[in-house]
């Protein structure tokens, strides 16, 4: 974490005068910062300098960084066992697909992959070797990218060859340096990452460009012309770039990497059956007008990484989907050199994404946030059904805090837990266990819950090279937290947590909880929200400039400073019919929407949050007029501007004089 | 409409907060106060809202919307209805 410490402070800032986001300089980084940046936004690229680039050109390459790790990591399923037998790691000896469980899934998606590509004659036993195959060195090369358990004292010990170097040279690539254009590497999956950043490259990180606008306008051709001409002077020439692109459409886009999510991903024929890729960097490309770089990083037996890269391709307008289907052929070559090496698993799951079933999303921080008093909250499906949310105010528990507001000390609810992010977690949901949750448990019980128990337990015999255990490495996955809660709570249902932005992740988990009860994926729910606040939390908003050494005036007209403070708040859900309860309210409807108008601002003109409202209120049923009384995130990133949901929600609110559907 | 904020009494408590804020919008109902908008030195532009500033205000309302902004231009909206 030492690079933490020391450079990832002014990685990112924001021109309060152009309202952009700028990296303003190279840093070498190791994942941690990666990870922790991957959390807030989900939706980050990684640039990194290419092995034989020159310094000058060393921030040329893009490595497309694939946030699918973020939404389907493996969860802790005794690995080591599993990859003892010979066969996946949960990939469900006892027949079939498990039921819940992220590995197990990740495995039938795999599994479903081959199905339908490789031909039949394959032997089962050898298909079932290349699922386990994938899976665990996707595993791997996950963990190696949220995790800091596998440090070496040199990073390149991990690099096993460099494949293709020769392009980095070619005369395109050298014409588009020169011409102080970049160009740039795609590439999908956690390796691309990992490699970047082990490698001790000049990494800095940028906004991906989810956006295809129409790149030929005038705005974004601006941009790139301010772009090149102060190239020499920006270490991040993308950045700016990107956001020209992304804020150059001003309204939801055609194409979106697969950052965020794979609405724009276009289906294209991979291996004989159709598979969904992301178009953006292939957008990108084209309104840059550079080259576009294939590069592969499969990983061996060795467990070390190969750097393989291709030809370059050069992208030109209306041929972006051609393009993508000219890389989806060299990604089949690389595929088929090395099939067990995960690059299969980046595809297979390609489908678009569909909300999965969430038992167990309750997370925790410190917890020092004042609460109100116990109630309960009453949640009404969309179907009529209803539903009592309990909430407790959890006690404020004071755990010791070192410099920067971190916890030093964790309270011993949490001994003996390894994963520091998991210890927090139960730590601070330790009350959950308390009366609120044992009832839903008793009830989940008499309803004869459809989930086996799973329990965490740790394999160390099996050591994977400079990790310790797979264990550990597990451990740093991002569901690992909610998959430890639901051990400890003794949970029988699917655990997952998934990264959502900053502020929503209570409300969509509370909105969650109850369409898994009405889908019958669980029995009872525990969905909240946390952060921590800590060093890194800190620094990150001082990059946003949201940090003031004055007074802090968050709300006022001279707004200086934010008062930030660690907070988590589970509930406890489950069908009303199974224990009636006093409620202090029904939850009518909820609606969210998504403007991808900045990294840290909402929309100017508020249109995402007035189409959340809208489907809220139709959802609920109600007229805009009739509401009496609005709360309202009043507490204003650096980026963002006074009263700009307040006008949305005005706006609704005229418009919603008509009953709101 | 009244509009109001607790960020300014409870601090950003970031990925907890949009639940938080539920559960204000509930239990204002639930008691018949709303909270003021701690700390609020003025509107910022020519919107006109009540803000609630200053202190509690008596009122019990039945219908409440509640909405949060997250990072990426993310927003989301509940609606409640207090009993």
């Amino acid at each position: 974490m030492g690079s933490e410490r020391s450079r990832e402070a002014g990685l990112i800032t924001f021109d309060q005068r152009e309202q952009r986001f700028e990296a303003s300089r190279l840093y070498d980084t190791e994942v941690g910062p990666i990870r922790a940046f991957r959390m807030y936004y989900s939706w980050v690229a990684v640039t990194t300098a290419a092995p034989g680039l020159a310094p000058a050109a060393a921030d040329a390459a893009l490595v497309h960084a694939s946030p699918q790790p973020a939404r389907g990591p493996p969860g802790r399923r005794r690995p080591r066992r599993r990859a003892a037998a010979g066969g996946p790691p949960g990939s469900g000896s006892r027949g079939g697909p498990a039921r819940g469980g992220v590995v197990p899934r990740r495995s039938a998606r795999v599994r479903a992959s081959l199905v339908a590509r490789v031909p039949r004659s394959t032997p089962s036993s050898a298909s079932a070797a290349l699922v386990g195959g994938v899976v665990r060195f996707a595993t791997l090369a996950i963990a190696d990218l949220v995790s800091t358990n596998r440090r070496e004292s040199r990073p390149e010990r991990l690099l096993a060859s460099l494949e293709g170097d020769e392009h980095l040279l070619a005369r395109p690539l050298s014409e588009a340096v020169a011409s102080s254009r970049s160009p740039r590497t795609s590439a999908t999956g956690a390796r691309r990452t990992l490699i970047a950043s082990r490698l001790r490259r000049p990494t800095h990180v940028v906004v991906a460009a989810e956006a295809d606008p129409p790149a030929s306008s005038a705005s974004c051709a601006a941009a790139i012309r301010r772009y090149d001409s102060s190239a020499a002077a920006i270490p991040a020439p993308m950045v700016p770039l990107v956001g020209a692109l992304r804020r150059g459409g001003g309204r939801r886009p055609a194409g979106r990497s697969r950052a965020l999510g794979t609405r724009g991903d276009v289906m294209v024929d991979f291996f004989g059956a159709p598979a969904a890729f992301p178009l953006g960097p292939f957008v990108l490309a084209r309104a840059a007008g550079v080259p576009l770089l294939p590069a592969f990083c499969p990983l061996g037996r060795d467990l070390r990484y190969t750097v393989v890269i291709a030809e370059p391709m050069r992208v030109a307008p209306g041929e972006e989907t051609e393009a993508l289907g000219r890389w989806a052929r060299i990604l089949e070559t690389a595929v088929r050199r090395t099939p067990s090496s995960g690059s299969i698993s980046s595809t297979c799951g390609a489908r678009p994404l569909r909300p999965e079933p969430v038992a167990v999303v309750a997370a925790a921080g410190g917890g020092d946030a004042g609460g109100p008093r116990p109630g309960h909250l009453l949640v009404q499906g969309s179907g009529g059904q209803r539903w009592a949310l309990r909430h407790r105010a959890l006690p404020g528990r004071r755990p010791s805090r070192g410099r920067g507001g971190e916890i030093k000390k964790l309270p011993p609810v949490a001994a003996g837990v390894r994963s520091r992010a998991a210890a927090l977690l139960i730590a601070a949901a330790a009350d959950l266990k308390g009366p609120g949750v044992t009832r839903c448990r008793a009830g989940a019980d008499r309803g004869g819950g459809r989930y086996r128990a799973r329990r965490c337990r740790g394999s160390s015999s099996t050591r994977w090279p400079g990790i310790g255990s797979p264990r550990r490495a597990l451990d740093a996955l991002y569901d690992a937290p909610a998959h430890a809660l639901a051990a400890w709570l003794d949970a029988r249902g699917p655990a997952d947590h998934r990264v959502d932005r900053l502020r929503l992740r209570a409300r969509r988990r509370s909105a969650s909880a109850p369409i898994c009860c009405a889908t019958g994926e669980a029995d009872a729910v525990v969905a909240g929200g946390y952060d921590i606040l800590c060093r890194f939390v800190l620094r990150g908003f001082d990059a946003l400039r949201s940090l003031t050494r004055e007074r802090v005036r968050p709300f006022d007209r001279r707004r200086s400073g934010l008062l930030a403070r660690r907070g988590r708040r589970p509930h406890a859900a489950r069908p009303r019919a199974r224990r009636p309860a006093r409620a202090s309210g029904r939850l009518l409807g909820h609606g969210s929407a998504s403007d991808a108008s900045h990294i840290a601002a909402p929309d100017p003109q508020g249109g995402g949050l007035e189409r959340a409202i809208h489907a809220a209120l139709g959802a609920a049923g109600v007229d805009a007029g009739d509401l009496g009384f609005r709360q309202r995130a009043r507490h204003r990133d650096a980026a963002q501007r006074p009263d700009r949901d307040g006008g949305a929600a005005a706006r609704a609110r005229r418009s919603g004089r008509a009953r709101c559907r | 409409m009244p509009v109001n904020s607790i960020k300014g009494a409870l601090g950003h408590t970031m990925g907890a907060a949009a639940a938080l804020e539920a559960i204000m919008c509930l239990l204002a109902a639930r008691d018949g106060l709303l909270p003021p908008t701690v700390g609020y030195g003025g509107a910022g532009s020519r919107l006109r809202l009540d803000y609630v500033p200053g202190a509690c205000r008596v009122a019990r309302p039945r219908l409440m919307l509640s909405t949060s902004l997250g990072f990426g231009g993310c927003n989301a909206a509940l609606v409640l209805e207090g009993t």
